[in-house]
């Protein structure tokens, strides 16, 4: 099985791969302006357990580490938004970029709110020479969108991923008899075991978990299939958008009824979904019908029964079909 | 199965999209494009695999399984830290370290519970506690004098919410002193 790239390549539009390019960089300033107001709590001299990026700071004085990656961050950043076109520039702020997120991470704890920009900032070290004066239907252009094409792609895995390990869990817990996410009372579990572990409330939590299962049912095994769609979403454009809005629905319900926060996906599937420089200029529900991972193949039949007129309306399918 | 099948290319659009297209079919692919293609297959490969290593060996940065909320919780088994003495004041029954007020800089903190739950396994795996007792120094308000009983909970997360039953065991006492400068 090979990754269709190519895939609908042409419907890229270069001006809005190259803004979208810009915007990454200037969100990458923004991360590292927010947390100017952190800055004492993480160069304070304190015990941490660095992990392998931030490994070098044991050999510095207490607090001092901290202080150069955060500096060499921000630092980074205002070049990044200011020559993105440098391979080198690019380079210096995906490894400050990772130096600092995993500064955030040595205290005993991986947090992965961080770790998509890290990822597309290394996505990014492959966008070609000259990608900002690409002209529409040259080998640059094509390259510029393979690279946004890739960073999507990789961003959805991660998405992928986890709805993957859902469902596979999902179907031990239904070999094992015990209650799965596909079970009534799967989300209520999943609440009520979050909010009792972190000590946290939601008066969204309280109201489902007191009503029926059923009602709120389709919300946990509707987010496992639109994870797991995530990757294939990124290789068919007309469904960028819709699935940057299902998944930013999802973050901020998880915010919402989990207290679980992950804002810097919400943006990041904001731009490189919502304002997806592959989206088509209008929302064509039956295109979207066609290209959804999976339920496709219903869509399909249905429509061939419905719309062919090479069925006979005797036959089963055909027009009329339904009343006899 | 071919990757169309697989990733639902519509056919029937194909002959119009090959008109259009501008730069994709008319001129083969350069060397370069090629090869970016191959980088990113290797890209997307080393986040799937990396993530599936993270979730067998433990995380590799800045990869990650992504298993988030994967388990539907069944029968919970979680620790907690309850402070029985906390400089001269006593709690009787012992309160949980969350609850005190003034003990902890940020007692919601995901760090510090995912510090507790480090402290809990380690102590009834009778393995060393002390790195983690270290961070956890760190995440005090004050340094201070005192004692903390490490307490094992077992809970239906359904029926903790609802009736509020559990079954608690106290695992061990943790006396506590000030760090030596």
């Amino acid at each position: 099985m090979s990754i269709p790239w190519t895939r609908d390549l042409d419907a890229c539009s270069v001006g809005g791969a190259q803004w979208l390019v810009r915007a990454f960089y200037a969100f990458v300033l923004y991360l590292a302006a927010q947390a100017l107001p952190d800055l004492g709590g993480l160069t304070r001299v304190r015990e941490l357990q660095e992990i392998w990026p931030v490994w070098w700071m044991e050999w510095l004085p207490p607090g001092q580490g901290a202080t150069i990656v955060f500096f060499g961050f921000l630092f980074a950043a205002l070049l990044g938004v200011l020559f993105p076109e440098r391979f080198a520039v690019r380079l210096v702020v995906a490894l400050a970029l990772l130096e600092y997120v995993a500064l955030r991470n040595s205290e005993g704890r991986i947090s992965h709110s961080l770790h998509l920009p890290v990822l597309v900032s290394f996505v990014f070290l492959l966008l070609p020479r000259q990608w900002h004066l690409a002209q529409p239907g040259t080998e640059s252009a094509r390259q510029l969108a393979l690279v946004l094409r890739g960073a999507q792609a990789v961003m959805l895995l991660t998405y992928s991923m986890s709805g993957l390990a859902k469902l596979g869990a999902s179907l031990y817990e239904l070999a094992m008899g015990q209650v799965s996410s596909f079970h009534p009372s799967g989300f209520q579990r999943v609440i009520a075991g979050r909010l009792l572990e972190t000590g946290s409330s939601s008066p969204f939590a309280q109201w489902i978990i007191d009503h029926p299962g059923w009602l709120t049912w389709p919300l946990l095994p509707g987010a496992i299939y639109f994870q797991c769609g995530a990757v294939f979403a990124a290789f068919r454009p007309a469904l960028h958008q819709l699935w940057g809005l299902l998944l930013i629905v999802f973050h901020l319900g998880t915010g919402l009824i989990l207290t679980i926060h992950f804002p810097v996906s919400v943006f990041l599937l904001a731009l490189f979904l919502l304002g997806s420089p592959f989206r088509p200029t209008s929302f064509d529900v039956g295109r979207v019908l066609t290209e959804l991972p999976l339920l496709s193949a219903f869509w399909r039949v249905a429509s061939r029964r419905m719309f062919s007129p090479n069925v006979p309306a005797s036959l089963p399918g055909g027009p009329g079909s339904a009343s006899h | 199965m071919n990757s169309d099948e697989i990733f639902g290319h519509n056919r029937a659009a194909r002959p119009l999209q090959e008109e259009c297209r501008p730069f994709a079919t008319r001129q083969p692919p350069s060397a370069f494009s090629v090869r970016l293609e191959t980088k990113l297959t290797i890209a997307l490969c080393a986040v799937f695999g990396l993530g599936l290593v993270s979730a067998v060996r433990g995380e590799i940065f800045p990869f990650a399984s992504w298993f988030l909320f994967s388990r539907v919780p069944q029968q919970v088994t979680a620790y907690e830290l309850r402070a029985v003495e906390w400089n001269g004041a006593k709690f009787d029954p012992p309160s949980s370290v969350t609850a005190v007020p003034h003990l902890l800089r940020s007692p919601q903190s995901s760090t510090v519970r995912d510090l507790i739950q480090r402290i809990g396994r380690a102590t009834e795996q009778k393995t060393d506690v002390a790195p983690a007792l270290a961070v956890f120094r760190q995440h005090l308000h004050a340094d201070g004098r005192g004692i903390f009983a490490v307490v094992r909970l077992k809970y239906d997360p359904l029926e903790r919410w609802r009736t509020g039953q559990m079954e608690a065991q106290e695992l061990a006492r943790l006396p506590w002193r000030p760090a030596e400068r």
